[in-house]
C-alpha cells in the first residue's frame, strides 16, 4: 500500500473583512492507496475544509499536499480541473444529480470532457450504473428516483473515469437509515473488491463505523489517528 | 457510433431541456426575438426591395436626356428644338424605316382620385406618376410589354402599370379613371417586372400635354448600341454646345432613386435595434434567473472538472439556442408578408424578402443570445467552487 | 384616502422587494425604458404625420393657382391678389413666386420665395424673426429672412451675401442674409425674399407661382375657395383654390401602410414587455413563496398579497414606462429628428408622452396579474413547506 495522499505541515484560513479565521492548523496526515478513511469532527472542525483541499477545490494558505506524488499547489487552475476530473470521484450530501438528465446521462458527464470516443464512454456509464444496481433505471431522471437511488447514481458517476480516489461529503446524511446502510455498504464494497481508496466525511458514527480508518479533527487539528 | 454519443449531442440536450425547465422565461425571450427579428426583416427587404426597383429599373444601353441641371424627369423640360437635337443626335439606334429609336416623354405627378370613392375626399386620393409617351416607347424601353390589353391610342385612354391597384384599388382594363377632371378609361396593363414603370400610369404625349399645347417634354429616353455605345453618347450630349441639356444612361438615372429606401433603411436598422435591445434585456432576465437557480448545479459541474470558461458557455448556449429558435420564428413570420404588395405615396413595389435577409435575422437572433447571454455566463464562470457547492 | 395610506404602507415593502434582487429589477426597468421609448417615438412620428393633415390654423389659409395641372410653371397675374382681397370673409391675400435653384453645392436644392412684406406679414409671421430682421425686409431690396435648416444645408450666417443658382437657363439669385427663421416654422427651408426683387432678377411680367389668402376662419375657408375660383373663372388664367390640407391630405394617405405597420410595431414592443414584466414579478413571487406564506400565516389577507404583488408590478412599469415616454418626448423635442429622404421634421406634443406614459398603468396591472393570483393561490401550508 503506498502512499497517495501526504498532507505536510497544512494550513487553511479565511478572511472575514480584515480579520483572518484560521479553519486548519499544521495539519499533518497520511493516506494510503486501498484505505477506507473517515474524517470525523464536531462542526467547525475543518473536516470539510480539508477533504476540500484534498480534492483540490481549494488552494492551502500554506504547507504540503501532495496527492500521488503531485504537489496540488503546483497546479494552474485548468490542470487542478483536468486533474479532478480524470483522478477524483465526488459524492455529496445532497446528490448534486443534474436534474434534467437522466441517470446514464449523469454518469456521462465527467466523461464528455475526457478523451474516450462514445463507444467506450457507453461502455462505461452502463457498466457504472450496473455496479450500482441500478442498470434498470438508466433512463430516469433524478426526479423520479428515491434519495438512496439517487445516491447511488452519484456514486456511479464518481467510479465511471476510474479515479484515484472518491471523496465522500456526508454521503448519507439526506437518507434514511435503511437506504444510509446500502450506500455505505456499497461504498465498503468497492473498496474491498476494487481497491477503491475513499474518503469519507461524516458526522454519524455508524457511518463511520463502515470506514476502516477514522480520522478526527478538532479545531482544525488532528485529535488522535486509529 | 450513434450521434446521441456525440459529444455536442449531451451539452446541446442539457441547454434545451434546461430552457425546457423554465419554459415560461423562455418563451418570453423566444417571444421578444422572433418579434424583433420579424421587423427588423421585414423593413430591411422593404428597403431592398425598394433598391431593387431602382437598380432594375432602366437599361444600360439607354441614355435619358433632360433639360441642363434638371434633377429629375419630373423637373425638366425640353423644348422641341432640343428633342429633334437629341433625337438625331449620333449614336442613337434607327429603326428599319430609318426613324431614331428615341421615346419623347412628358412627366408629371398629379393627385388621382380613387375610382369608386367621393372625389372630393383630399384623403380618398393619391398622388400617382403620369408618363405621357409615344408608341416608340414600347420600342425603347424593352423591359416592358404589353400583359394585357393595348398601347392607348387616343387621348382618354390609359395604359397602367400591374401595380397600380395597390394604390387605386381594384381597377383593370375598362375602368374609368379621373384624372384632373377629365375621365380616363384603361385599355391596357403594363408589366415590367421590378420596375418603376409599375407604378404608373401611361398615356399618349399629347393627352397630358392637354391644353397648353405646347412641344415641350420633360424627357427623351435613347437607345444606343449598347452600354458603351449608350455612355458615349453620354459625353457627346452632355459636351454638346446646341443642346443644352445633361444626359445619363437609364440605370444611372434610377439609381438615384434610391434615396427613398434610405429612409427604411434607418428606421429598420433604429427600430430593429431598439427592439433587438428589448430582446436582449428579456434573455438576460431569464438567464440570470436560471443561473440563480442552477448554482449549485454549476459548482458541481466545476468539482467534476469542467473548466469555468466551459460552465459559462453551457449558459450561452442555452441563449444562443433559445434566441436561435426565436430568430427561426421570426423570420418564418415574416415570409408571411413576402410578395405582398404595398405602396409609398406613388411607388408600389412587391415585398421580396431573400436569402440574405433571412440570413440577416437569424444572425441579429445570434447576436441577441450572445448579448443576453454573456453576463450571465460570464458571471457563472467566476463562480468560486466551495461557495457554489454550499448555496442552497 | 384609504387607498393612499395603503400604498404608503406597502411602499417600503414593495420597495424592499424590488432590492432585492438590484439586477432583475434593473434589467425589468431597462426593457420598459427601451419599449416606452420606442413606442412614443413611433407615436410622435404618427403624430407629426397626422397634425401636417390636420393642422387647424392652415384650414383657414388657401392657395390659389393657375388652375392648370402644372401650376408650378404656368403663373398667375399678381394683380389677381388685390381683387381676392375685395372677396368677403377675405383676411389678407399675398402673391408669392417659388424660384427653385442650386444651393452650394452640385445638385443641393435652395428654394427662394418672394414676397410682398406688408400683405404677407398679414398672413403671420415666420417663427423666430425679430422686429429688426423683418424691417430688413422691409428696407432693403435684396434682403433676405432664411429658415434655419437652408442655412445649416449650406452653411451659410446671418449676414452673407449668397447666391442661390439658377437652373433651366434661368438666371442666378444673389441676396443678402439679413436674418433667420427658426426651425419649426413652415418656412424653414426657404429663403424669403422680396417678390419685387425677384421679379427684377427673373423676369416674367408680373407672373407669381400662387396667392395665398387667409379666410377669416376654417369654417368658411371653402366658401371663400369657391368664390375665388368663380371671380376668375372667365379669365384667360382662371384659378384653382385649395387648402393646404387638401394639397398634403393625399401624400398622408398614401402613406397608411407605412403608418399602420409603425403603431403596429409600438404595440408589438409593449405587448413583449408587458411578458418580460409578468415573467420578472412571477419570478419574484416564486422565490419568495415561503415568505409570502409567513406573511398570509401572520394575517395578511388575501387582498392584500395581491395588492403589494400589484404594486410592485406597477411601480417598476410606471417609473420604467413614464422614463421611457420622457426620454423620446425629449428627444424630440430637439426638433432635429429627421428621417434621411423624408424631408421634415418629426415633432411631439404632451398628449402623446402623457398617452404613452399612462399606458403604463394598465401594463403593470395585467403583469402583475399572474404572479398575483399565483401567489395567493397556494395554502398556506403548502407555500410554507415549498422547495425549490
Amino acid at each position: 500500500m503506498s502512499g497517495l495522499v501526504e498532507i505536510r505541515g497544512l494550513y487553511k484560513s479565511y478572511w472575514r473583512g480584515a480579520s483572518e479565521v484560521p479553519v486548519l492548523s499544521d495539519l499533518s496526515l497520511d493516506i494510503a492507496r486501498g484505505e477506507f478513511v473517515a474524517l470525523m469532527g464536531p462542526s467547525g472542525s475543518g473536516k470539510s475544509t480539508l477533504l476540500n483541499l484534498i480534492a483540490g477545490l481549494d488552494r492551502p494558505t500554506r504547507g504540503s499536499l501532495r496527492i500521488d506524488g503531485r504537489e496540488l499547489a503546483d497546479f494552474a487552475e485548468t490542470e487542478l480541473d483536468r486533474w479532478r476530473n480524470r483522478r477524483v470521484g465526488f459524492i455529496f450530501q445532497f446528490y448534486n444529480l443534474i436534474p434534467v438528465l437522466s441517470a446514464l446521462e449523469n454518469v456521462e458527464i465527467p466523461l464528455l470532457i475526457s478523451d474516450y470516443g462514445g463507444d467506450e464512454r457507453r461502455e462505461r456509464c452502463e457498466a457504472a450504473l450496473r455496479i450500482v444496481g441500478l442498470g434498470h433505471r438508466l433512463d430516469h431522471r433524478p426526479g423520479e428516483l428515491s434519495g438512496g437511488e439517487q445516491q447511488r447514481v452519484a456514486i456511479a458517476r464518481a467510479l465511471v473515469n476510474d479515479p484515484l480516489l472518491v471523496l465522500a461529503d456526508e454521503p448519507t446524511g439526506d437518507l434514511d437509515s435503511e437506504n444510509a446502510e446500502e450506500v455505505l455498504s456499497l461504498m465498503a464494497l468497492l473498496n474491498r473488491q476494487a481497491g477503491t481508496t475513499f474518503v469519507m466525511v461524516t458526522h454519524d458514527p455508524r457511518a463511520a463505523a463502515k470506514a476502516r480508518r477514522i480520522v478526527h479533527l478538532e479545531k482544525g487539528r488532528l485529535a488522535d489517528a486509529t | 457510433m450513434s450521434p446521441r454519443w456525440s459529444r455536442l449531442s449531451l451539452p446541446l440536450r442539457y441547454a434545451w431541456r434546461n430552457a425546457w425547465a423554465h419554459r415560461g422565461a423562455s418563451a418570453v425571450t423566444v417571444f421578444s426575438v422572433a418579434i424583433s427579428v420579424m421587423v427588423y426583416v421585414v423593413m430591411t427587404a422593404t428597403a431592398d426591395s425598394l433598391k431593387g426597383i431602382a437598380a432594375s429599373t432602366g437599361d444600360p444601353a439607354n441614355v435619358v436626356v433632360l433639360s441642363k441641371g434638371a434633377g429629375s424627369a419630373e423637373s425638366s423640360r425640353l423644348d422641341a428644338p432640343t428633342v429633334a437635337a437629341a433625337r438625331y443626335a449620333p449614336g442613337v439606334l434607327r429603326d428599319a424605316s430609318g426613324e431614331p429609336l428615341a421615346s419623347v416623354e412628358l412627366l408629371a405627378m398629379r393627385r388621382i382620385p380613387i375610382p369608386g370613392l367621393p372625389p372630393d375626399d383630399p384623403a380618398a386620393q393619391r398622388y400617382m406618376s403620369l408618363r405621357g409617351v409615344t408608341p416608340a416607347a414600347l420600342l425603347v424601353h424593352p423591359g416592358i410589354r404589353i400583359a394585357a390589353g393595348r398601347f392607348p391610342a387616343a387621348s382618354g385612354e390609359l395604359l397602367i402599370g400591374r401595380l397600380v391597384t395597390e394604390n387605386l384599388g381594384a381597377v383593370g382594363i375598362g375602368s374609368e379613371i379621373s384624372i384632373e377632371g377629365k375621365p380616363h378609361r384603361v385599355v391596357g396593363v403594363l408589366a415590367a417586372k421590378g420596375q418603376f414603370f409599375e407604378s404608373e400610369l401611361w398615356m399618349t404625349l399629347e393627352d397630358l400635354r392637354g391644353r397648353s399645347g405646347d412641344r415641350e417634354a420633360s424627357a427623351v429616353v435613347l437607345r444606343a448600341a449598347g452600354p458603351r455605345a449608350a455612355a458615349q453618347l453620354v459625353d457627346r450630349l452632355e459636351k454638346s454646345r446646341q443642346a443644352n441639356v445633361s444626359a445619363k444612361t437609364e440605370t444611372e438615372y434610377y439609381a438615384q432613386m434610391q434615396r427613398v429606401s434610405q429612409a427604411f433603411v434607418y428606421l429598420g436598422n433604429l427600430i430593429g435595434a431598439l427592439l433587438g435591445l428589448g430582446a436582449v434585456v428579456a434573455g438576460a432576465n431569464t438567464m440570470y434567473a436560471t443561473m440563480s437557480r442552477r448554482i449549485r448545479e454549476m459548482g458541481t459541474l466545476r468539482a467534476l472538472g469542467f473548466g469555468r470558461w466551459r460552465v459559462g458557455a453551457a449558459l450561452l448556449l442555452e441563449s444562443g439556442l433559445v434566441s436561435l429558435l426565436g430568430g427561426a420564428i421570426g423570420v418564418g413570420l415574416a415570409f408571411a408578408w413576402d410578395g405582398i404588395a404595398f405602396s409609398i405615396v406613388s411607388l408600389s413595389f412587391e415585398l421580396a424578402i431573400g436569402p440574405a435577409n433571412a440570413a440577416a435575422g437569424i444572425a441579429m437572433a445570434l447576436a441577441i443570445g450572445a448579448a443576453g447571454g454573456f453576463l450571465p455566463a460570464r458571471s457563472a464562470s467566476r463562480l468560486e467552487i466551495v461557495a457554489a457547492l454550499r448555496h442552497v | 384616502m384609504k387607498l393612499f395610506s395603503e400604498i404608503a404602507r406597502q411602499a417600503p415593502l414593495v420597495a424592499r422587494q424590488l432590492r432585492r434582487s438590484p439586477r432583475r429589477t434593473a434589467l425589468t426597468f431597462l426593457g420598459l425604458v427601451i419599449a416606452f421609448f420606442l413606442f412614443t417615438a413611433l407615436e410622435s412620428l404618427l403624430y407629426t404625420m397626422s397634425t401636417v393633415v390636420a393642422g387647424a390654423s392652415r384650414d383657414a389659409l388657401l392657395f390659389t393657382r393657375a388652375a392648370d395641372p402644372d401650376y408650378w410653371r404656368a403663373q398667375l397675374p399678381a394683380s389677381y391678389a388685390e381683387a381676392i382681397e375685395e372677396l368677403p370673409g377675405v383676411v389678407a391675400a399675398s402673391p408669392v413666386r417659388f424660384f427653385f435653384g442650386t444651393g452650394r453645392t452640385e445638385g443641393s436644392f435652395a428654394v427662394a420665395m418672394g414676397i410682398e412684406p406688408s400683405a404677407h406679414l398679414k398672413l403671420g409671421i415666420p417663427d423666430g424673426v425679430t422686429g429688426s430682421e423683418l424691417r430688413a425686409l422691409f428696407v432693403e431690396r435684396d434682403a433676405a429672412l432664411v429658415g434655419e435648416r437652408l442655412l445649416e444645408d449650406n452653411g451659410w450666417k446671418v449676414g452673407d451675401r449668397v447666391t442661390i443658382g439658377g437652373r433651366q437657363r434661368k438666371p442666378d439669385l444673389t441676396f443678402t442674409i439679413r436674418g433667420d427663421i427658426a426651425r419649426g416654422d413652415r418656412l424653414d427651408r426657404v429663403a424669403v425674399v422680396r417678390l419685387d426683387y425677384l421679379q427684377e432678377v427673373l423676369g416674367g411680367g408680373g407672373r407669381v407661382t400662387f396667392i395665398q389668402v387667409r379666410a377669416r376662419e376654417a369654417g368658411i375657408a371653402p366658401a371663400v375657395a369657391d368664390a375665388i375660383d368663380r371671380r376668375f373663372a372667365n379669365y384667360t388664367m382662371p384659378t384653382q383654390t385649395v387648402t393646404e390640407k387638401a394639397h398634403i391630405a393625399p401624400f398622408i394617405a398614401s402613406l397608411s401602410d407605412a403608418r399602420d405597420g409603425l403603431r403596429l410595431v409600438g404595440y408589438l414592443a409593449l405587448g413583449v414587455t408587458l411578458l418580460v414584466v409578468a415573467n420578472s414579478v412571477a419570478v419574484g413571487v416564486r422565490e419568495r413563496t415561503r415568505e409570502i406564506g409567513t406573511l398570509r400565516a401572520m394575517g395578511y389577507g388575501r387582498a392584500r398579497v395581491v395588492s403589494l404583488v400589484l404594486c410592485e408590478a406597477l411601480a417598476v412599469a410606471v417609473v420604467g414606462g413614464t422614463f421611457g415616454a420622457l426620454a423620446a418626448y425629449a428627444l424630440f423635442a430637439t426638433g432635429r429628428v429627421e428621417i434621411p429622404g423624408a424631408g421634415f421634421a418629426y415633432r411631439s406634443d404632451v398628449s402623446v408622452v402623457v398617452r404613452a406614459a399612462l399606458l403604463s398603468i394598465p401594463l403593470g396591472l395585467v403583469a402583475g396579474a399572474q404572479p398575483a393570483w399565483s401567489a395567493v393561490r397556494m395554502t398556506i401550508s403548502d407555500a410554507l413547506r415549498y422547495t425549490e
